[in-house]
């Protein structure tokens, strides 16, 4: 494994967590297979999350698409006394009757807009949704990639990876995680979810590691 | 039956009759083969790497790639094998160590940074290696009632008590182990340094040498050199042992045990001064005691530091003094103790319980399960006008008693409502504090609960 198969790992993984977390599409479940065959080229197994991941793999690879959507709407969008899982940051971390919940939402814009990335406001999904959290840290994945390859400093990417870990991603999803792993009569989410807490554990210590060894370099 | 396969850098010295191990070539530098090697429907695997220069983390890899947990392989030091007994009795506890491991849930792991310790390690990024790390029990955790020693004890300043409860920091962690042995009530557990694990592994060792081996307790980052009729057993830290985790395997019919820090350079965390004292108590025990009796049962060496052991192995005429843990005995001076129980409500094992009624407040005092913490010593109001004192000493009358009333005191009742006031002694020393000729306040105090003065 070499630094920038690890980065690509990571882009990779968090990519396919963003999928799996947010609601359903049939690409997801076509792939859903091969990827862990994908991501072992790029070192999948030095990580502790692998065997999760392989699992929640399998089982998403197996599900029929029509029951995952319906599946995803039951846990994470509908529910008569409210959502039962609500995969937002704001929903852990705001208060919806003081306002702040449009100012998280608002906090989570202008920290993407300042690391140069660009919105897609035809998205269904809120900004603090998890999956698009994990589509940002792909992306900041992604560019920490192509500067490597363009042998190019890597520092400020990894900067940013820890900054948007630690102020979003870790301060609300793994507890998030925690929850819909032990949901019962949903294998497929309860997996998915698992294999997110394992790997954020992993990033949560990762992430200081690499940016250590950047500055020591 | 378990896969046992062994990195062939030096199988003559082991002249093993073929069939009973696999030697592999080059398994330390190519882990990655146990892919082709491992049958699939092997379901336990015990592997043997010279570990002076074997890649963990790589290896790690190679066997999660396989459908193991990497932490609950048996891996074994080639390096600390002396012989070929040594190594059939190094099989045995790799074998024994599979059985009993409980497993890691996420968060549970301390991801050491990538090792680098050949020359393509230092072109590529080599796979992390991962070691259990504490996780808390919060069903068994006193910390909202004051209770602070694994924050205390903690020499990284991972865990921290904050707002009743403890919070950890697995980048600031060093999985040495130190909070599991030092928790008075069982509640941080480590699946790296769980003492199901020791005592499994060490039943191993003591049944495969047919009793004629000693056991050497030695940290996870330090090389021994091995020594015929000497197991070299691992720990994260050697700091974390106590007078039980010592006196254990001599429970459990080893001829002799020991410890070492770190191998050269001294312990990295600083813990050589922890292991000695440890060494000074756990002499002082096997001093008085001559011998360790055979023992059954080896639950009471946990999750205490050893205080029931100690009870186990001494004579029943004894009275050994401790310089740090594992056994205390708590003494209360009548005339400074105010009877205001905090002691009782932060000690951790129950050892101090406060009994408070109607008529009055009755501490009582059980050695038994005394761990001697110091935290009832530290929390004292009055421990400048010494109203508590802790010796660190089996007194093995004392033991014999058992639970005792070591304070009473009389609590006046409310004028208006009947309940209680507050400890008489407690009054009394609010009013030799009170300056002035401030009766009317005093009187208040004194006749009145805290709900009824406003009244």
């Amino acid at each position: 494994m070499n630094p920038d198969g690890l980065s690509r790992l990571r882009q990779g993984v968090y990519r396919l967590l963003g999928a799996g977390t947010s609601h359903p599409t049939r690409e997801l479940v076509a792939v859903a297979e091969a990827t862990p065959l994908l991501l072992d080229e790029l070192g999948l197994f030095d990580f502790s999350y692998a065997a999760d991941l392989v699992d929640a793999c399998g089982l998403i690879a197996q599900s029929d698409f029509e029951l995952l959507a319906i599946e995803y709407v039951t846990l994470f969008e509908a529910g008569v006394t409210g959502i039962a899982y609500p995969a937002f940051e704001s929903a852990y971390r705001a208060d919806a009757r003081t306002g702040q919940t449009a100012e998280l939402v608002a906090e989570v814009r202008r920290t993407v807009l300042r690391y140069g990335l660009t919105l897609d406001e035809a998205k269904r999904d809120m900004i603090d949704h998890i999956g698009t959290e994990l589509e940002i840290m792909a992306m900041l994945c992604r560019r920490e990639s192509q500067r490597r390859r363009e042998g190019k400093p890597t520092i400020k990417a990894l900067m940013q990876q820890d900054e948007f870990l630690r102020e979003h991603l870790l301060s609300w999803a793994p507890g998030y995680a925690m929850s819909v792993g032990r949901v019962e009569g949903h294998p497929v989410y309860s997996a998915i979810a698992k294999a997110l807490a394992a790997f954020l554990e992993d990033e949560r210590q990762l992430v200081p590691l690499l940016l250590a060894g950047e500055r020591s370099d | 039956m378990a896969a046992i396969l062994l990195c062939a850098d030096s199988p003559d010295r082991f002249d093993v009759p073929p069939g009973v191990v696999q030697w592999i070539p080059e398994l330390c530098d190519r882990p990655r083969q146990l892919a082709e090697i491992v049958p699939e429907e092997e379901t336990d695997l015990v592997v043997g790497v010279h570990r002076a220069h074997a890649n963990l983390g790589n290896l790690q890899a190679a066997v999660r790639r396989l459908g193991f947990d990497p932490l609950g392989v048996g891996v074994l030091d080639l390096d600390a094998v002396p012989d070929l007994q040594g190594l059939n009795i190094a099989v045995a506890a790799a074998r024994a160590w599979v059985s009993p491991y409980p497993g890691a849930d996420a968060g549970r792991l301390k991801m050491l940074s990538p090792e680098r310790k050949s020359r393509r390690d230092f072109l590529t990024v080599g796979a992390p290696r991962y070691v259990g790390a504490p996780g808390i029990d919060t069903e068994l955790c006193v910390a909202a009632n004051g209770c602070r020693m694994c924050a205390t004890e903690c020499p990284s300043g991972a865990l921290t008590r904050e707002g009743g409860r403890i919070a950890f920091d697995v980048n600031t962690c060093v999985a040495c182990g130190i909070c599991v042995t030092t928790c008075p009530t069982g509640a941080t557990r480590n699946p790296s340094a769980d003492f199901d694990s020791l005592e499994t592994v060490v039943r191993a060792v003591v049944e495969s040498a047919q009793g004629q081996v000693a056991i050497r307790y030695r940290c996870r980052e330090s090389v021994v050199e091995p020594e015929s009729g000497w197991y070299q057993l691992e720990v994260p830290c050697t700091g974390m042992l106590t007078v039980g985790w010592l006196l254990a395997p001599l429970g459990l019919g080893a001829v002799d045990v020991d410890a070492v820090p770190c191998g050269t350079g001294g312990c990295r965390l600083g813990n050589e001064e922890r292991l000695a004292v440890t060494m000074e108590d756990f002499s002082a025990v096997l001093g008085r005691a001559g011998e360790v009796p055979p023992l059954e049962m080896v639950e009471p060496f946990y999750p205490s530091s050893g205080g029931a052991a100690v009870a186990a192995v001494l004579p029943h005429d004894s009275i050994v003094d401790f310089v740090s843990a594992p056994i205390g005995l708590v003494t209360i001076d009548e005339t400074t103790c105010t009877a205001c129980e905090m002691c009782a409500t932060i000690c951790p094992t129950d050892a101090l319980i406060s009994d408070p009624d109607a008529m009055g407040v009755r501490i009582e005092f059980d050695p038994r399960v005394c761990v001697a913490c110091g935290q009832c010593v530290g929390t004292c109001p009055e421990l400048s006008a010494g109203a508590i004192g802790l010796n660190r000493r089996f007194d093995a009358g004392e033991w014999a008693l058992g639970a005792r009333v070591v304070r009473e005191e009389d609590v006046p009742v409310c004028e208006v409502c009947g309940g209680p006031v507050a400890p008489a002694a407690m009054l009394t020393r609010i009013q030799e504090m009170l300056t002035g000729d401030d009766t009317e306040t005093m009187a208040l105090i004194s006749r009145r609960c805290v709900d009824c003065r406003g009244r």
